[in-house]
């Protein structure tokens, strides 16, 4: 057996593992072989989202607001010939320590209507030789005085074209191959000497580019504050290809601490009464001739009307099933009940009292219990309510 | 005014007033069994979660997490036992014995996910958003909202706000206690069964505050985001942060600088005058 460590390719992104990937995972302990190191395709592939340039980028002059810490950039009208190095110079890698040696070669800007060709000074990257990193191991300078962005030493995009994007998409539905394919033409059109990067290479460097640039919001209105009176919610359908979810946290997900509600339907908490009850106040309030509108007024609200009939249970909650099936309640009429302290008073519906009724019959069965009844209910079935209670004793008692 | 009109108005104010007592009480018996059957079993430790969060660099990474409200949060959703497990297809908006019938179906894309939550002020301004992995629900407006305001708003308008109120107050009665949840006006035409307390055109009748209201800003703010619809349905996760995020940004800074022309003209104008 080898003794040297060995390698092997996974040729799938990340999280895709096909099955025969699985498959061989699993075979990978018979062949007995130690020090095998899994390596994935995407270490073999340049790193193309690493710029040169790394100061912060001042947004343009459109979208600039008072609370911004940058100016917006004065870009100078004559480019040098020659961009030298300075005090800003860097790699892709990070790395902000040049060797002795410098070279200088072809440095070709991006424009909005056409590519210029400069000469820019490098020096060799000590740090990231052995890996593929963007600028092929060399330090350039940042380039962000004059308006231009370094991608990697030999190509840079000035600050206007990657701004007009930003100007384009906000404006108007702009895809990117769409604002490409325009550049394209205009360079050819004005008889520019190079022609436009690829776009994958456009596109990658305009994400960069902005990531650099102090874009942000603080998500804040100046005239609602901090904490604003008004807020509006909407969803909007725009997603992307949801086998690419990575690492989307939303706040649904996040979760600390636990808390214990009490289920059940609260279908009936927006208003006393039933849904009919509802639409005939509300005519009654509609009515224009006001005689009429207070008597429809009071005669509904008759209806609504609560009464507080205080009934206590000492012992036998069975008594309380009893009573409400025998005045045939029905579940639409709310009945309120409490369990001892008058702080508590709880609404639920007639079959959610006799479902807790059931549940506490044999623990708490000494509880007191208040039933509060519509008027009407309780006019009618005041006699009955009586008789059941005489006849069903330990008795309880109204108030 | 008429005399006798004036009369006749108070003639009704009994009767309003014995309605709107028996709606108080009902509001405070409804509150007062919320708050109560409401327990905390384990207050949970936010700190944990934010160093748990913090080994992977995703705590309050945008660019990662797809979620910015400009701060922090302020505290986290906790687990709601009895509520949370219900069988309830929430993202769809389909709870057994609910009245309303608006269904967020057609939002829900086979590939794609399930969209963008936005949050708006009534000038325009976005005041934060965060991606839905899978399809918008009650769920997404309720954790928007308690984790990253300090103060719950006064008014929020949305167009499933008739669910919404029940699901924010059976949860948080105390955050929300003061909350009215409406519908905005261009969404209240499908709603037929709910209630009147949930149409914002009611509450513009009675509120100061609301009768001025643009109701439906967010629409005029998502005909704006629909600009990127296409270009984020091509993206990977990490671009499509960075496209909304740049997107949401140039847009509340054009708000901004729109304000800011506006009380210069204001102030031009003031001085010619």
């Amino acid at each position: 057996m080898p003794s040297v460590p060995v390698s092997f390719l996974i040729f799938s992104a990340n999280s895709r593992d096909c099955r025969h990937i699985t498959a061989a995972r699993g075979l990978l302990p018979q062949l007995e072989v130690e020090g095998i190191v899994e390596r994935n395709r995407s270490q073999r592939t340049t790193d193309l989202t690493q710029p040169v340039s790394h100061l912060p980028i001042p947004v343009p002059i459109w979208a600039h607001i008072p609370d911004d810490k940058l100016p917006p950039i004065d870009i100078p009208g004559q480019l040098p010939s020659v961009f030298l190095f300075d005090e800003t110079v860097r790699c892709s890698c990070g790395n902000t320590k040049p060797s002795a040696f410098r070279e200088s070669h072809k440095f070709i800007i991006f424009g909005l209507s056409a590519a210029q060709v400069h000469q820019i000074e490098t020096s060799p990257c000590s740090e990231c030789r052995e890996t593929r990193t963007n600028t092929r191991a060399s330090l350039g300078p940042d380039l962000g005085r004059y308006g231009v962005f370094n991608w990697n030493n030999r190509i840079g995009f000035s600050h206007q074209l990657l701004n007009r994007y930003c100007i384009q998409f906000r404006r108007q539905e702009t895809p990117f191959d769409a604002f490409y394919e325009t550049t394209v033409d205009t360079y050819l059109e004005s008889g520019s000497p190079e022609n436009l990067c690829g776009q994958k290479t456009f596109v990658s460097a305009w994400f960069a580019f902005v990531r650099l640039q102090e874009i942000g919001s603080s998500m804040r209105c100046s005239i609602c504050g901090p904490d604003p009176e008004i807020v509006i919610v909407d969803g909007v359908s725009i997603g992307f290809a949801s086998q690419r979810i990575r690492g989307l946290k939303p706040p649904t997900k996040r979760l600390a601490g636990r808390v214990r509600v009490t289920p059940g339907s609260f279908r009936g908490t927006c208003f006393v009464g039933t849904r009919s009850a509802q639409t005939t106040i509300l005519k009654a309030l509609d009515v224009s001739d006001p005689d009429t509108r207070c008597a429809e007024l009071r005669s509904h609200l008759e209806k609504l009307q609560t009464v507080r009939f205080s009934l206590e249970i000492w012992t036998d909650l069975r008594t309380m099933n009893r009573m409400l099936r025998y005045l045939k309640i029905a579940s639409k009429n709310t009945v309120l009940w409490r369990k001892t302290e008058a702080t508590n008073i709880v609404p639920v519906t007639v079959s959610s009292f006799c479902k807790f009724s059931a549940a506490t019959s044999s623990s708490k069965s000494s509880d007191r219990q208040l039933l509060i009844f519509s008027r009407n209910i309780l006019e009618e079935n005041l006699s009955r309510i009586h008789a059941l209670l005489l006849s069903a004793p330990p008795l309880g008692c109204f108030s | 005014m008429d005399i006798d009109l004036q009369t006749k108005k108070l003639q009704d104010s009994p009767n309003l007033r014995r309605l709107a007592s028996a709606l108080a009480d009902r509001a405070r018996n409804v509150y007062d069994h919320l708050v109560e059957s409401r327990v905390m079993i384990d207050e949970g430790n936010d700190e944990a979660v934010d160093e748990q969060n913090s080994d992977d660099g995703t705590v309050n990474d945008w660019s990662v997490t797809g979620c910015y409200y400009g701060k922090p949060y302020v505290r986290y959703r906790p687990f709601y036992e009895g509520r949370d497990e219900e069988t309830v297809d929430d993202a769809a908006g389909k709870e057994v014995g609910s009245s309303c019938k608006k269904y967020f179906s057609t939002y829900s894309k086979d590939k794609l996910t399930g969209g963008l939550l936005a949050f708006w002020c009534p000038h325009l301004v976005c005041l934060g958003y965060h991606a839905i992995p899978k399809a918008e629900g009650r769920n997404d407006v309720f954790s928007g909202l308690y984790c990253f305001f300090e103060k719950a708003p006064r008014i929020v308008i949305y167009d499933f706000a008739c669910q919404l109120s029940t699901y924010c107050m059976s949860r948080e009665p105390e955050f929300f206690k003061d909350t009215i949840f409406v519908i905005d006006e261009m969404h209240a035409q499908g709603h037929v069964g709910c209630s009147q307390a949930s149409y914002v055109s009611n509450l513009m009748l009675q509120s100061a505050m609301a009768q001025t209201l643009n109701s439906s800003a967010a629409e005029c703010s998502n005909k704006g985001l629909n600009r990127i619809r296409k270009s984020v349905s091509y993206m990977n996760e990490s671009h499509a942060n960075m496209y909304t995020y740049v997107f949401l940004s140039l847009w509340n800074r054009h708000r901004e600088r729109g304000r800011q022309q506006q009380v210069e003209k204001d102030v031009t104008r003031f001085r010619g005058v």
